[in-house]
């Protein structure tokens, strides 16, 4: 049985000071442990939230340092460049399996699995169905919600959307389908559904898909529940036949702006919102600004912005995406 | 200054330090009210014990606050196992977020029913959201076996196991394919980097936060969003090689949660 991995060694391995060989040995022997797996890790998320908290009211705590000890914030860390380490087959490590493990992996191997699968587990992680799951309220969308858009409606005569724009947009109003739908809104639940299937139309091979989107339109006014499958296929249909990331950010990117609407800040501190609009903000295919705009509204602290700011970055992300 | 050779001024000086990660570390784990403080004041009591020896045995090979942090995290887990057992979030409240956390714990952990569950984050300020809207959040956790025996809450049936011969063999075919699928997808981690063998085990094994992984590897954030989804790629082409499906690791899920 391997000695414990002590806890200076796991803080030496989280202030990046270890030589290289001896970093990848230690990460290999933590990602295959039990209790110093766990230490490690949420160390690492306890570490991230007291420091950013720590920059942002710059109150610190200064003893004599040593004269090595390192800036703290994370955005003060300069890439480390690294050589190509050692290669490090362990299957050993691996090999020993506890049964708690058997979970561990099974939870891991549904994730992998998807998108597609994951969606179907009612509003998984991945889709585009998980946005509006995420929101706290389950009521109808917004009074007069759809009759002004952020991206531009009207295109010139022979002037035919991107792919990414349209797959942004089927997004996006997949997220407000998802609401309406969950909030037992027949009139809007049709009319999106219907929107949805006339943009899928025009994609090549979009029958399927748009089909999907009809069906559900038709069925709309039966409860949230039985339509909860049925909008979870249309949207994998969906993903499956456009750019499947662009719609998935745009979902989100909705489901913000609706999220903003009802000053739902939750929705806003969940990790995978934070980490879904973050994304957007290293998309080099879209402008500064909407990258700029992404960075804002995927902080730490993004209420303290203001909702008006918060409101109008998220439409200026619409908007490149889905134009 | 404090004097860095004096174990009582360090830790006088990083009080502050060890009672904001401790909070921390509660909210991340669903602990708060009268329990956060309880461990809060293990945390400080954990440092100062036997005059100081966690501060004494630092040896200055790492920054003295993320020791600290790592000293204090390590024994929140020992003080969960010694009041609930072992228990974590589900991936899946991890990626809801915070109120799917507090629900889950509340119900799963603590033995609340739902609107119990309910009635207690709303009266802590946790959140306004009615009961109905708590339900629909719940009702996208996965469901949990009892945790110490306490009582089942709406929505979770159970079903009495059945003892027949034939569950036996369909039990036993189970736990057969689950190996197998286990082993397709252990080899597929072993020969990973282990960075990528956190970031996978992480990411998609526990729903952590690109962000908080970021931290963990001390490195860009941004590159790692990449980085998993390629990780994600090549495992999901290795379980499709091998012929593993959902259903397959849903009924290892079955067995094993």
């Amino acid at each position: 049985m391997s000695e414990p991995i002590s806890d200076e060694r796991i803080a030496e391995l989280l202030d990046g000071r270890l030589p290289e060989a001896e970093r990848q040995e230690l990460l290999a022997r933590l990602a295959a442990s039990g209790e110093d797996w766990s230490v490690f890790a949420e160390a690492g998320g306890v570490l991230r939230e007291a420091e950013e908290s720590e920059s942002e009211t710059e109150t610190e705590i200064r003893i004599d340092p040593p004269p090595a000890e390192r800036e703290r914030t994370i955005a003060a860390v300069p890439a480390t460049p690294r050589q190509e380490p050692p290669s490090v087959r362990q299957p050993g490590r691996w090999g020993r399996r506890p049964a708690r493990w058997m979970a561990l992996a099974a939870v891991l191997a549904l994730a992998v699995l998807g998108p597609v699968l994951w969606t179907r587990s009612r509003g998984g992680a991945e889709g585009p169905g998980a946005p509006a799951a995420l929101l706290a309220s389950r009521d109808a969308l917004p009074a007069g919600w759809g009759d002004e858009r952020p991206w531009e409606s009207s295109l010139g005569a022979g002037d035919p959307l991107s792919p990414g724009a349209r797959a942004a947009r089927v997004g996006a109003l997949h997220t407000d389908l998802a609401v309406a739908a969950g909030a037992g809104d027949a009139a809007a639940t049709s009319r999106l559904a219907n929107e949805i299937a006339a943009l899928l139309d025009a994609e090549p091979g979009g029958g399927p898909a748009a089909t999907a989107y009809r069906q559900l339109a038709a069925r709309a006014g039966e409860p949230a529940s039985a339509l909860r499958d049925p909008l979870d296929d249309a949207g994998d249909a969906a993903a499956s036949l456009v750019d499947g990331e662009r719609m998935t950010l745009a979902a989100w990117t909705e489901a913000a702006r609706i999220a903003a609407a009802r000053q739902d800040a939750a929705f806003f501190r969940a990790s995978a919102t934070r980490d879904a609009l973050a994304r957007a903000a290293e998309d080099s295919g879209l402008s500064a600004d909407a990258r700029q705009a992404a960075a804002r509204v995927s902080g730490p602290n993004v209420a303290a912005a203001g909702w008006p700011s918060i409101t109008r970055d998220l439409d200026t992300l619409l908007r490149a995406i889905a134009s | 200054m404090p004097d860095a050779t004096d174990p009582r001024a360090l830790f006088e000086a990083h009080r502050p330090w060890i009672q904001k990660v401790a909070g921390i570390t509660c909210r991340r784990n669903s602990v708060w009210g009268d329990d956060a403080e309880d461990f809060t004041s293990l945390a400080l009591m954990k440092v100062v014990e036997n005059d100081f020896a966690v501060i004494r045995q630092f040896q200055g090979r790492a920054d003295l606050k993320t020791y600290l942090a790592t000293v204090v995290v390590r024994r929140f887990y020992e003080w969960t196992r010694e009041r609930w057992g072992r228990w974590r979030h589900s991936a899946r409240a991890e990626q809801m977020g915070e109120l799917a956390r507090d629900l889950e714990a509340l119900v799963h952990r603590d033995g609340y029913t739902l609107r119990e569950a309910a009635e207690v984050l709303r009266s802590r300020g946790r959140t306004e959201a009615s009961d109905a809207e708590l339900a629909r959040i719940f009702a996208e956790l996965p469901a949990r076996t009892p945790h110490h025996g306490k009582a089942q809450t709406e929505p979770l049936d159970r079903v009495e196991s059945d003892d027949s011969p034939e569950r036996d063999v369909e039990a036993r075919e189970t736990e057969s394919r689950c190996r197998e699928v286990m082993d397709v997808l252990f080899r597929a981690l072993a020969v990973m980097q282990p960075e990528d063998q956190v970031l996978v085990r992480g990411r998609y094994g526990e729903g952590r936060s690109v962000a908080d992984l970021a931290r963990v590897l001390k490195t860009e954030q941004a590159p790692l969003y990449r980085r998993t989804e390629k990780l994600k790629g090549e495992l999901r082409q290795a379980m499709e090689r091998a012929g593993v499906g959902r259903d397959d690791v849903r009924d290892c899920l079955g067995l094993h949660e």
